[in-house]
């Protein structure tokens, strides 16, 4: 007689099987907290002093609340209503969408620069804020760019890869402590800045590195926030997989994403602009003084670890999921010290990096957004909400979701167009703005070049070649 | 994970079938699997729209 399955709920929880009635933890309070807890993280910091360098208090309320709110509710309804109701991972779920090939290629590529370009920023800032606890209590000199931030972003790594190599539930028991600590640091910087400055010192502050045109500044800043609410598109699927209903799959990411990320990143502008620098590391110690302010840095470093864990360990399992048969076999310990080793090189430019943290941002949106469009119209329009779970977890030529030699070309053509059209109208490196921009943004464009592309091509294309499922 | 792997008759793959029968019994109750209504929809973007619109009028009426 077969010996029955060792699997529980934990292995849907951290594999693709979809995850059954009793499995589904998350209500809708629940679901709410978690999306707290992930939008009030150190990056809500940086993205506000980066909104901080284009424009000032008043512009920059604005912005991150316009730019947050359009992100979030798109980016919401392309992912997390699909996942909600099937239980199934995102990723295998995508392959609907784009093929179990063109999963492949989607997260080999997005995602590794994703998880890659984010760990490499978090390590960084890790190796910043250990190197200003060094200077204030051991009286080093290690400036921002040294190579003692490289050592300090390269042990942050290796911390974080024996964690994840050893046991992300040690992650789970520091997130208790890390969790609640985000929050007081967030009110705790709140409240130093308004007992060292007045309102109107802030809303008079001038920002740190503007563009001429006003206009633009304010645009550049509703980009930078839009990038961010489409850039939790590889992150939030694969947490409302696990909600209870419709519902609290749907509007948490309102009230937890959305609002938190929105307060979050209004203490990172009115810090940055008090202060006169982007960089959350270059805060704590004015702001608070040798052991306020060391401990402050000795949280964010925490932070940071925990920050990357999360990052690299969804993107481990994507990718591992995604292979198939061509990582399954990986030793996990190996599939993760490997996504490591670039983010190590980078650590070596620390001021190329993550002093141009805004430059990656804007090139995460360049992918982002067309994403959410593409996923959003599939699931919702061309679907109706109908997906058959057998053939998302079939990579034979037999499964509906085999299109063309496991590739829908049709997605990825609707990806590039939207990509292209955000490349016109904003060049995320050189920040140069054309056309419109000023106007419609570039990420909003082109998600809906993105979607449009990806509905005519399917329903002219596609379709008719009976492929699909549709 | 997927049906299609070296070892097709693997622990996880009876475990991903078992499920799927679960799933497919048309006497499986889960209310998470209830498709969301147009309607909800409509009011998340109401909602959303709603925000957005009030922060852009206090952006031109403050400039």
């Amino acid at each position: 007689m077969a010996s029955p399955p060792k699997f529980t709920g934990a292995s849907a929880a951290f594999g693709t099987l979809p995850v059954l009635k009793e499995e589904r933890e998350l209500g809708f309070l629940d679901h709410s907290w978690i999306n707290i807890g992930l939008a009030i993280a150190t990056w809500a910091f940086l993205l506000g002093g980066s909104t901080a360098l284009v424009v000032g208090a008043r512009d920059g309320i604005y912005a991150i609340i316009i730019g947050n709110v359009i992100g979030v509710s798109i980016m919401a309804v392309s992912v997390c209503i699909s996942t909600g109701k099937f239980g199934i991972e995102q990723f295998t779920l995508m392959r609907s969408v784009f093929g179990p090939i063109g999963i492949l290629i989607l997260v080999g590529f997005f995602l590794a620069i994703y998880g890659v370009g984010w760990s490499a920023i978090l390590s960084i800032m890790f190796g910043r804020a250990i190197s200003g606890v060094m200077n204030q209590v051991g009286s080093t000199h290690i400036g921002e760019n040294d190579l003692g931030v490289t050592l300090f972003a390269i042990l942050a790594i290796a911390i974080s890869w024996l964690l994840l190599w050893k046991g992300p539930t040690a992650v789970k028991w520091l997130n208790r402590f890390v969790g609640p600590g985000k929050l007081i640091l967030c009110f705790g910087i709140l409240f130093l800045i308004f007992s060292h400055k007045s309102w109107s010192d802030i809303a008079n502050a001038a920002p740190l590195a503007p563009f001429d045109d006003k206009r633009i500044n304010f645009m550049i800043a509703v980009e930078f926030n839009l990038a961010a609410g489409f850039g939790w598109w590889p992150v939030l699927g694969n947490i409302s997989r696990f909600t209870r209903t419709p519902r609290a799959a749907l509007w948490p990411n309102l009230i937890g994403i959305f609002a938190a990320a929105v307060l979050g990143e209004l203490v990172g502008l009115f810090a940055a602009l008090s202060l006169g620098s982007h960089d959350p590391t270059a805060w704590m110690i004015p702001l608070g003084g040798a052991f306020v302010g060391v401990t402050a840095l000795l949280f964010v470093g925490l932070a940071n670890i925990t920050a990357i864990v999360s990052i690299f360990y969804g993107m481990c399992l994507a990718m591992r999921q995604a292979g198939g048969r061509y990582f399954e076999g990986l030793p996990w310990g190996l599939l993760t010290g490997a996504l490591f080793v670039p983010v190590i090189v980078i650590a070596f430019f620390p001021g190329q990096i993550y002093d141009n943290f805004f430059k990656f941002l804007a090139w995460t949106a360049l992918g982002f957004a067309p994403l959410s469009g593409v996923t959003a119209v599939d699931y919702l329009i061309l679907r109706r909400g109908r997906i058959k779970q057998c053939d998302v977890f079939n990579d034979g030529a037999d499964s509906d979701y085999a299109f063309w030699r496991g590739i829908n070309p049709a997605a990825f053509l609707a990806l590039a167009g939207g990509g292209l059209v955000y490349y016109g109208l904003f060049d995320p490196q050189s920040l140069a703005a054309h056309g419109p921009f000023i106007w419609i943004s570039a990420s909003v464009p082109a998600c809906l070049v993105a979607a449009l592309l990806h509905y005519v091509l399917t329903k002219s294309v596609v379709m008719p070649a009976k492929l699909g499922g549709y | 994970m997927t049906i299609a792997s070296t070892s097709p008759d693997n622990e996880m793959r009876r475990e991903l079938n078992r499920r799927l029968s679960i799933i497919a019994d048309p006497k499986y109750d889960d209310p998470a699997r209830a498709d969301i209504s147009g309607r909800e929809i409509g009011i998340w973007f109401a909602v959303t729209l709603a925000i957005l619109t009030i922060t852009i009028a206090m952006w031109i009426g403050g400039n």
